[in-house]
């Protein structure tokens, strides 16, 4: 087990390294250099050596191998440099900005993970209904835009009922709505995991065993079916999570919720690409701490691993 | 669990006309007009080809067809005070509950039949408690005593063991133990050795020997190797073709075979012991 | 199914043949003609620049149909190949190749799509080879793992042993297995990409609005509370030909679970 796990911490790390000299290479590529969009920000001349000595206050001189190295020390420190347009810090605004998502996103989740577990099990071992109220929900979150509901919410809630005054909300009341959206988009497909998983238990040899021996079928899946049914809800909500911080972003974007995706699509228009670039990092940090995590979470499940 | 008839003493089990046939417009046979009885402490082997129905025939008897099959007939269970059960007139689930608690039914893949998420303890614990009311004490020196019996002697550290920490052979046994545990009157078995080497079906064959002798149950086993069957059974039924087509003691159908071999049988390909 | 798969047929081919019918210009702006309601010369209507809602809707069909074709040809054409590769070499090639989908999989599709196409511009090609390109990971990671279990059947090791062409290996016995897993996946990510793509115009980085998508009708009308029928068609449309792919993927969905 603690070998396993030092394969799965060094395979993470390499993996964040590879993605920094990606995001680094990437950032470089792009058509209008950082220095470029300040200095035309400004209206200052954008000449060779406005860009050089830019570079030079910036600490962004030099062979590109040692910019990287540089980037990716000061990164490790802690230092992400400063937004083009804001002058502000952006590690400071990213810090800012990051548990709003982590509410939104991972909360929306994790309450879609608690709902789908027992949905899942009802559309298996339930009556019909259940298992078409699933499906309807699954159909609508894939057919139905996520912002149009968020405008429907918005357009209902917020000005036709004026019960809830969105964009004068701050605080912990500002990611409810936002947070249940995300959750009721997830529910269809993870419900509908845990509904696949009990099927397959069917048939198991050990359960069709245990029910000759007596058991009924479905106390059994219920009681004993628990492991192997959430070890492949797991497995489907670590592959969600890359989609956790990422795919909010709509949904901050229509509620207008400072967030890190919303602050990324601002960045995004605006050329602020320091911003992007740590934007980038700050997910790959992420997926590289959740895998780290759930996947400890899933060995757990599963005795034959440990 | 009180469910009609006593199956705490000795229970005989009587068929008469069991079909199984498939639904729709042309049904087809599965399972042709089969009878037999079986008194407290027989055993019957049941020999066949694959395909030929005897696992149907198992199926049916214990309420586990599926609901896509129409099963006809009679299947009766009759307790030492002569109240009788029949188990067809009752919905599936009652059914399954009648014959799970009168018989320990054990299906083909025996070393796949352990739960891999839980300990032997936990797994054999809640077989016990499903069929008497026990003390964790009670179902601790239970469980062990169990153990015992199919052979394994380091009960104390099995107790504690994940299917995966076992052998193949410990699982065998334990299998066999699991579906033992329940101490139900009549054991029904369908081909428990068909994955098993030459060795381990010998072992396997003397523990449902010894463990149907020591609870004085009787048998019903199912087997495509005549030999097999012929160690452990007094009787024997063959089914061919959905159907009954010799029964009798081992003895008498060994010598209508062997003075006409082939001829009233036509099951060529198993072979008699000698 | 054969029902399921008759009705997703039959939605698709009537918006095919709707939309191959002769419209008006979408760009064409007519400032007199604004918020009409639907008559003979704008069978729905005009929004709020005096667009014909019609011709608008058929462009916004032809392009999100565009950037479905083009995601799903570019997953396929990338993960396949590179599945097949994976599961068949070992060592760095393998390495090399599970490292760069392991990166796609962790930048999520929707915000690589949203850097990629503000950069060079929001049209169904660039939409649909962003989102093609990050969503072959799992396409590579189903074809690898397909790849190495079929490798490991006797009579692949037959042929391997019989000296037979690794491609031809690959092609007649390990490709036709692969196909009938991935053709269920490809109906449920058709219509993520439908609604991402949609996600993308609301937006609006990138978009070039003379002619707006579906995505960017839903913006533009997303305050329109007395007009709900401009915020309707759009709606509709996405609605139908998400619906199209998600019955093609459904009968799957219940075996499919990760």
């Amino acid at each position: 087990m603690i070998m396993r796990w030092q394969k799965a911490l060094v395979r993470q790390l390499e993996l964040f390294f590879v993605s920094s000299v990606v995001i680094f290479a990437v950032a470089r590529a792009l058509p209008r250099t950082p220095m470029e969009v300040y200095l035309q920000d400004r209206g200052l001349p954008v000449t060779p050596e406005s860009i050089e000595a830019l570079e030079r206050q910036w600490g962004l001189g030099g062979p590109i191998v040692v910019q990287y190295f540089r980037w990716i020390g000061r990164f490790c420190t802690g230092d992400w440099g400063t937004s083009i347009v804001t002058g502000e810090q952006i590690s400071v605004a990213m810090a800012q900005r990051l548990p709003i998502s982590l509410a939104i996103g991972l909360g929306g989740v994790a309450l879609a993970a608690l709902l789908a577990y027992p949905l899942g099990m009802k559309a298996s071992l339930g009556s019909r209904g259940w298992d078409l109220g699933a499906r309807l929900i699954t159909l609508i979150s894939q057919a139905v835009p996520s912002f149009l509901i968020c405008t429907l919410v918005i357009d209902l809630f917020g000005v036709r009922l004026g019960w809830i005054p969105f964009f004068r909300l701050s605080g912990a009341a500002l990611v409810i709505a936002p947070m249940l959206i995300v959750a009721f988009y997830s529910l269809g497909q993870l419900s509908r995991v845990v509904t696949a998983h009990a099927e397959e238990l069917r048939t198991e040899p050990f359960v069709t065993a245990a029910v000759a021996r007596g058991f009924e079928l479905n106390d059994l899946l219920w009681r004993d079916g628990r492991r192997p049914v959430l070890y492949g809800l797991i497995s489907t909500v670590i592959a969600k999570m890359a989609w956790v911080i990422g795919g909010t972003a709509i949904v901050e974007y229509v509620f207008a919720v400072p967030g890190m995706s919303y602050y990324l699509i601002k960045s995004i228009s605006s050329r602020d690409y320091t911003v992007v670039q740590s934007y980038l990092m700050v997910l790959v940090l992420w997926m590289f701490g959740t895998r780290i995590i759930l996947g400890g979470v899933l060995s757990w499940l599963d005795p034959r691993t440990r | 669990m009180t469910i009609g008839i006593d199956h705490h003493g000795p229970v005989s089990l009587r068929v008469r006309g069991l079909s199984v046939r498939t639904r729709g417009d042309s049904p087809a046979l599965l399972l042709d007009d089969v009878d037999l009885d079986l008194a407290p402490g027989q055993r019957v082997g049941i020999v066949g080809h694959s395909g030929a129905g005897k696992s149907m025939f198992l199926r049916a008897l214990t309420g586990f067809c599926p609901d896509s099959l129409d099963v006809q007939g009679s299947v009766q269970l009759i307790d030492g005070s002569g109240e009788i059960q029949e188990l067809l007139t009752a919905d599936t689930k009652q059914r399954r509950r009648l014959a799970t608690g009168a018989m320990a039914i054990s299906w083909q893949n025996a070393l796949q039949s352990l739960n891999p998420y839980q300990t032997i303890s936990r797994q054999l614990g809640a077989t016990l408690r499903l069929h008497r009311q026990l003390t964790a004490d009670e179902v601790r020196s239970a469980s062990l005593q169990w153990l015992a019996s199919v052979g394994l002697s380091d009960g104390a550290g099995l107790l504690g063991s994940y299917p995966h920490q076992l052998s193949g052979g410990m699982r065998q046994r334990v299998a066999i133990a699991m579906t033992m545990c329940g101490g139900q009157p009549i054991v029904v078995a369908d081909e428990p050795t068909t994955a098993l080497d030459m060795v381990s079906q010998a072992e396997c064959i003397d523990l449902y020997d010894r463990l149907c002798a020591a609870g004085a149950r009787s048998l019903l086993y199912v087997s495509h190797d005549l030999a097999l069957v012929g160690r452990l059974c007094t009787s024997v039924m063959v089914i061919q073709d959905a159907r009954v087509v010799e029964s009798g003691s081992i003895d008498q159908v060994r010598t209508r075979e062997s003075s006409n071999p082939g001829a009233s049988t036509r099951f060529s390909g198993i072979l008699l012991a000698s | 199914m054969r029902i399921r798969l008759m009705v997703a047929a039959g939605i698709l081919g009537v918006m095919i043949l709707a939309f191959s019918l002769p419209h008006g210009d979408p760009s064409a702006v007519d400032l007199t003609a604004v918020l009409q309601p639907p008559s003979q010369a704008h069978p729905l209507g005009t929004d709020d620049l005096g667009r014909d809602v019609w011709a608008l809707m058929a462009v916004g069909f032809w392009r999100t149909l565009t950037v479905v074709v083009t995601a799903s040809l570019t997953s396929v054409l990338i993960g396949v190949p590179l599945g097949l590769i994976a599961g068949y070499s070992r060592g760095a090639v393998n390495a090399i190749i599970m490292t760069a989908t392991d990166l796609t999989m962790i930048i999520p599709t929707f915000v690589a799509a949203l850097l990629v196409t503000a950069v060079v511009g929001l049209t169904p090609f660039s939409a649909g080879l962003v989102l093609g390109l990050f969503g072959a990971g799992t396409y590579v990671n189903q074809t690898r793992a397909l790849t190495l279990s079929i490798r490991s059947y006797d009579y692949v090791r037959a042929e391997v042993l019989l000296a037979t062409p690794t491609v031809q290996i690959l092609l007649r016995h390990v490709l036709p297995g692969v196909a009938g897993p991935l053709m269920r996946y490809f109906g449920s990510s058709a219509s993520g990409t439908i609604l991402a793509y949609a996600g993308l115009a609301f937006i609006g980085l990138g978009v070039d609005t003379t002619v707006p998508d579906w995505g960017t009708m839903l913006y533009r009308h997303r305050s329109q509370i007395d007009h709900p029928l401009l915020l309707l068609w759009p709606t509709l449309g996405i609605f139908l030909l998400a619906i199209v792919f998600h019955i093609l993927a459904d009968p799957a969905l219940r075996k499919e679970g990760q």
